[in-house]
């Protein structure tokens, strides 16, 4: 073993959940870009960083950020004036670039990276706009990268569904459209209803038929979760339910837990959709009953979407509830987007305000949820970039978890009403860095399957965290010491100073390509595309250089 | 890549879905027939790109300063302009994604401003998304969904010609009644109305000054007010307000390049129109445009910086300004001292000037007596392989190589320019 | 008199951003260090006094620039309080987002003079370029408070969206004139180009003469002699001397209304 390489991180205290390692002193070895044992010979030790009163994690996964694809790119051009406000400066960066909101891909890359996040998952990417959102998450630097792709607002699917095609074929299309848009899991937005907002339907219950289909979003989310846990997809069916935002959607939400039945899904920003009508202002929050349902369905994985007051811009395939949100929009200008068969989307600016009661209620909410859910392993920390907030909030966010005080001072400076009207003052609950780190470390690699992301085993990828330790944990997440991709130091006191390119993480599972004739028929008949050029080959994620891609397969059946 | 198959003793080669880039629409259904470099369109496609795929490759050699020159010392030559140059201009920005990336970066490097020939149509959507947001639609909703269909002042019988035939009257639809019962109306000068047969579109002639007023009278008339409007004409537009109200989903098209200086009150007014249909219907814009690479240079200005062009490299930060930054306006102000040229779909000229510039694309009449540096490049979708987005915004294409003329991409060139800046 | 005076020393090559060289913001500085305040011109930065030969008092709220040209952009853009007097012709942008104070220019300005402006008074004895009190780019609503007088012409879409304060142009206004209009004065002295109150919501807009048509969405209302008018009338007039002398004929008003919703208003006095 002669000449090796090895970069040692001596005396932090790790967090590495996944191990269960939780906050003991010890070194860390990089060595070809992974985590290795203890070299046996220490002249093999060419690098050594004293970590002592230093907090070591994995790098940072984000599984649900809005960083690429139309929505987003609208977001950006819409708002100048948001730019304005936070642009990077020559030097600052590898590249010049822009903030806020709707930050400059070269931005997300540089800024998730300065806090430690080294993978970001793209949740709503259209088949239809794939391409597009593989360029633009190309042009994200550092962090690694991979999207979800939403399936059942397609008329296809509803044509399938209402035609009582077999399940082999829902699952072969489901299976085709991974491969196609080069995604890494399927995601379902408001099942059913942005297409039947196109055929102006302003609302969509669970059990409600879609006008033109005659189908239900039940009929459509279990149609997708049941095809997902055939096919052996590791992240199941990431759910944005129905009725978003709608006051009382707590019961859809319980609904949607109960219609699955076991079937394992993903319900992403929950807040969103955790609200009661009790009160004088018919607005109430539904954590409780939200977080209860969610502790007792082992089936059933969440994040949180949490609001932090300011101002952001909402990006959401969910036409549908977008509409009716721009109504509340600030400042008054929104997009609203019909997508070729496939989808829809909505961008909103919005001003989260801390005085105003149902905004601050539904600060209250997020927090809640996340004091109530009880298992860390199932609940992941997410702002829904940047429809809750910005992601760069991230540090305060956890602060307000970690730290029960500084979150009842919080509490004192919201809506007196919104205050009074959440349990939050009277929730104990402090979340733990072991907790911190399988939130936002461990709990999503394994929900994606991303195998050696996550955690600092040995031979795991060397993307590691390291914090100075200081009580005020927004700080101490704000500006990592130290951050590592893929073994070579990257951030240096929360400022990049190398500029890696991540890779692309998909998801390949086997399917009977026969589907492909059907589908070729179908595109030609109706789309304005044909099939094959729809599809994202390989080399224009990985060709010249520019990226590289990382394949996962099916879990195997047990 | 396209399929390729081989003819018996033909020595052609046919290329199949070929996406066209010649304009917005991204059509990718042309079958292309390449024979020893020459190519020619078979099947499908407007007359426009049958045109250009058929135009001959000449065979250009880098100029600098009008005489021929090895592709090394041209590069050198372009490096050391903009080294010289205190404030560049990058205009025309006629590429592919591969190219606008290329061209962004090299302007930072330069602290270049950044522009697109048609900048100033771009920038009528951009104004209107800005400053009150947008509601739209694509290409396979208005074939599929529409049952009404309103071409606001949009000529589509050259650019965007095979819009009629894969939108607006395709053989087959999702929604096959809303097919059968769609109408199609045509506001503007009646010899715009589109000519492609089967459209039949009820035409209500007015000319390009009137459009922005009639949509004003459409509102008005939603609004339960009485327009101005005498005779035919007023029936004309009550004929399409009752259309409008009896449409489960309207589209209204427009084309920002054919609107004039303030095209963007003409997209303002109909986004108006459309914000008041969808209070209890279904409507959506869709805008036409995005000719010579425009949507994806936008497209990829926005993802990278912020910012949809019409931008600034030369401070400590990004800065946007669509009046100031505007080529005809810097050029006439003479408020840069050098220009970079990139246009490899069409030959346009770069614009007059003394200024040194770099010309990268296509040959033209004008590079052999311009003061300056000559790149030859090839066009994407032809000479090398790329990506475009689509002018709806959504979906982008890949672009095949149909043939093999060693014509180096504006991305390779841009790249080797930005390695000899030092 | 306690001012501070810019006297440009040579016509810069390129653009320069003179945003931040307002009267409050120099209020509270020293000399020195006023010189020393960054400029930016093309892709330089340079200091303040490289570009402006800098005397007078400090400490006042006075400021003037001589020998203003029109590569000086943002002048006076967000200026909060105090006075700028500019002698010579301004770039784009003059007087952007400006919340109070006084902005006189003796000479031109180009576009976008009171961008999305929220308070003050600008007051120009040239001419201008197109969007004037129209929005910043981002801003959804064009000039929000204050009031902007141009004595000579104005260019295309004058207060295009301009949500609130008073623009009188004492010369011409080109194409758009009042354009999407959310509310707000304006007046107009001169002739005015086609397209005047296109889609406007709200508002006013006064015409000292008869436009060549309106939009169709215009509709006569009557020939009125209204209270507001007269007020709006006296308060112009009272602005300038020629104006009031230009003004005093007025014996009625022919009202229209519109654009779309009807509650547009186009006053053309008589």
């Amino acid at each position: 073993m002669a000449g090796r390489s090895i970069t040692e991180l001596r005396g932090g205290r790790v967090y590495d959940p996944a191990h269960g390692i939780d906050g003991v002193v010890q070194s860390i070895y990089l060595c070809d870009g992974q985590v290795v044992g203890a070299p046996s010979d220490p002249s093999d030790i060419k690098v050594s960083h004293d970590l002592s009163g230093c907090i070591v994690m994995a790098g940072g996964i984000d599984i649900h950020t809005h960083i690429g694809g139309g929505k987003v790119n609208l977001a950006r051009m819409m708002l100048p004036e948001d730019h304005r406000q936070d642009l990077v400066a020559r030097g600052r960066h590898p590249r010049m670039g822009s903030g806020h909101a709707a930050p400059s891909t070269l931005t997300v890359g540089y800024r998730y990276a300065e806090m430690g996040y080294t993978a970001c998952f793209e949740p709503a990417m259209l088949a239809a706009n794939a391409r597009q959102a593989h360029l633009e998450m190309g042009d994200t630097p550092i962090v690694d990268k991979g999207a979800y792709v939403l399936l059942g607002n397609d008329d296809l699917m509803l044509r399938m569904l209402a035609g009582k095609e077999p399940g082999v074929k829902v699952r072969d299309y489901i299976a085709w459209t991974l491969r196609a848009a080069q995604a890494m899991a399927i995601k379902v937005v408001n099942p059913g209803g942005i297409n039947a907002f196109k055929f102006n339907q302003r609302k969509l219950d669970l059990d409600e038929q879609n006008a033109y289909y005659g189908i239900t979003p039940r009929q459509v989310l279990l149609a997708l979760a049941d095809g997902i846990r055939e096919l052996g997809l590791p992240h199941p069916l990431h759910i944005h339910g129905c009725n978003l935002g709608v006051p009382g959607n707590l019961d859809t939400t319980l609904a949607t837990i109960a219609a699955l039945d076991g079937l394992p899904a993903h319900l992403t920003h929950v807040q969103f959709h955790s609200y009661g009508t009790e009160g004088d202002r018919k607005f109430s929050s539904g954590a409780a009953a939200v977080a209860e349902a969610v502790n007792r369905s082992p089936n059933i994985s969440m994040d949180v979407g949490q609001i932090l007051f300011g101002q952001t811009v909402t990006e959401s395939g969910d036409s549908m509830r977008q509409y009716a949100g721009s109504a509340f929009g600030s400042p008054k200008k929104s997009v609203l987007m019909d997508i070729e068969c496939d989808a829809g989307c909505g961008v909103v600016p919005f001003k989260y305000k801390d005085k105003n009661f149902v905004n601050a209620l539904q600060w209250a909410i997020g927090l809640e949820l996340f004091l109530l859910v009880s298992d860390p392993w199932r609940l992941f920390l997410t702002t829904d970039h940047p429809n809750g907030a910005p992601f760069t909030t991230y540090p305060h966010l956890i602060r307000l978890l970690m730290d029960r005080s500084f979150r009842n001072d919080m509490l004192k400076t919201i809506n007196p009403d919104a205050a009074a009207a959440s349990t939050l003052a009277s929730i104990e609950r402090e979340y733990t860095l072991y907790e911190i780190a399988i939130m936002t470390r461990a709990g999503p690699a394994r929900s994606l399957g991303l195998g050696n992301l996550g955690h600092l085993g040995v031979g795991a990828r060397g993307d590691v965290a390291v914090y100075v330790d200081h009580p005020d944990r927004e700080r101490m997440f704000t500006t990592p010491r130290f951050v590592f991709k893929a073994g070579e130091m990257i951030v240096r006191d929360g400022r990049v100073i190398a500029s890696p390119t991540g890779a692309t993480h998909v998801m390949r599972v086997d399917y009977d390509t026969s589907i492909e004739r059907t589908l070729d028929a179908y595109f030609e008949r109706y789309m304005t595309v044909s099939r094959r050029n729809l599809a994202v080959a390989d080399g224009e994620i990985d060709g010249d250089g520019r990226g590289s891609l990382i394949a996962h397969g099916a879990r195997r059946s047990s | 890549m396209p399929e390729q198959l081989a003819e018996n003793s033909d020595p052609s080669t046919l290329h199949h879905a070929v996406a066209c880039p010649f304009c917005g629409l991204l059509c990718d259904d042309l079958v292309v027939a390449e024979t020893r470099g020459a190519l020619s369109v078979t099947d499908n496609g407007c007359a426009k790109a049958r045109i250009a795929y058929a135009r001959p490759v000449v065979a250009a050699s880098p100029l600098v300063n009008g005489k021929p020159a090895s592709l090394d010392d041209a590069l050198n030559a372009a490096a050391r302009q903009l080294k010289r140059s205190r404030q560049p201009l990058f205009g025309g920005f006629g590429t592919d994604i591969d190219g606008a990336r290329a061209a962004l970066a090299l302007a930072e490097r330069c602290g270049a401003i950044v522009d697109h020939l048609h900048g100033r149509a771009l920038a009528h959507n951009v104004r209107v998304l800005q400053t009150r947001g947008l509601a739209t639609t694509t290409l396979a909703e208005v074939r599929n969904r529409a049952d009404l269909v309103v071409l606001v002042g949009a000529d589509i019988n050259d650019d965007f010609h095979e819009f009629a035939r894969r939108c607006l009257r395709p053989s087959s639809a999702l929604a096959e009644e809303r097919l059968a019962t769609r109408r199609v109306f045509h506001l503007g000068p009646a010899r715009e109305a589109p000519r492609q047969p089967g459209v039949d579109a009820e035409s209500i002639a007015c000319s390009r000054e009137e459009v922005l007023d009639l949509v004003n009278a459409l509102r008005a008339l939603r609004l339960q007010r009485q327009p101005r409007l005498r005779g035919k004409r007023l029936q004309a537009v009550s004929n399409l307000a009752g259309a409008i109200a009896a449409s489960e989903y309207a589209v209204f098209v427009w084309t920002p390049g054919q609107l004039g200086e303030d095209g963007d009150l003409v997209i303002g007014a109909v986004c108006d129109l459309i914000a008041d249909i969808n209070r209890s219907k279904r409507a959506a814009g869709l805008a036409l445009g995005g000719n010579d690479g425009g949507q994806s240079a936008i497209a990829t200005a926005a993802w990278l910086t912020g910012y949809p062009l019409q931008l600034s490299y030369a401070g400590r930060t990004l800065e946007y300004d669509p009046l100031r930054y505007d080529t005809a306006r810097l050029l006439a102000a003479g408020a840069v001292d050098s220009l970079l040229w990139v246009s490899t779909f069409n030959p346009h000229p770069a614009p007059v000037t003394d200024l040194p510039q770099t010309v990268i694309g296509m040959p033209t009449a004008q590079a052999s007596s311009m003061r300056g540096v000559y790149l030859p490049a090839g066009t994407p979708g032809l000479d090398h392989r790329g990506q475009l987005i689509r002018t709806d915004g959504v979906v982008a294409l890949p672009l095949p190589q149909l043939r093999d003329v060693a014509l180096p991409s504006a991305a390779f060139l841009l790249h080797e320019i930005a390695k000899r800046m030092g | 008199m306690s001012t501070l005076i810019l006297r440009l020393e040579a016509a810069p090559d390129f653009d320069v951003d003179l945003s931040g060289i307002t009267p409050d913001a120099l209020k509270d500085k020293r000399l020195p260090d006023i010189r020393r305040l960054k400029l930016r011109q093309g892709q330089r930065d340079m200091a303040l006094g490289d570009l402006f030969a800098i005397d007078g008092t400090v400490g006042g709220d006075e400021l003037e620039i001589h020998g203003a040209c029109t590569r000086l952009h943002h002048v006076g853009a967000g200026m909060r309080a105090g006075q700028l007097r500019v002698i010579g012709d301004c770039g784009a942008w003059l007087g952007s987002e400006m919340r109070g104070g006084t902005l006189s220019v003796r000479g031109n300005a180009g576009d976008g003079v009171g961008a999305s402006m929220r308070g003050g008074l600008i007051d120009i004895s040239g001419s201008v370029g197109d969007y004037l009190g129209a929005p910043f780019p981002g801003a959804v609503s064009g000039m929000k408070g204050g009031t902007i007088l141009v004595q000579r012409r104005a260019g295309r879409r004058v207060g295009d969206r301009m949500r609130r304060g008073l623009v009188v142009i004492g010369g011409d206004a080109g194409h758009g004139c009042g354009s999407q209009m959310i509310a707000g004065s304006i007046v107009v002295l001169g002739a005015v180009d086609s397209g005047v109150g296109t889609g406007m919501r709200r508002g006013t807009i006064a015409l000292a003469q008869a436009p060549a048509g309106l939009g169709p969405g215009f509709a006569l209302n009557g020939h009125f002699d209204l209270a507001f008018t007269q007020l709006l009338l006296r308060h112009v007039g009272g602005l300038k001397s020629a104006w009031r002398s230009r003004l005093s004929g007025i014996a009625s008003v022919e009202r229209w209304v519109g654009d779309a919703g009807g509650l547009g208003e186009i006053l053309i006095l008589s």
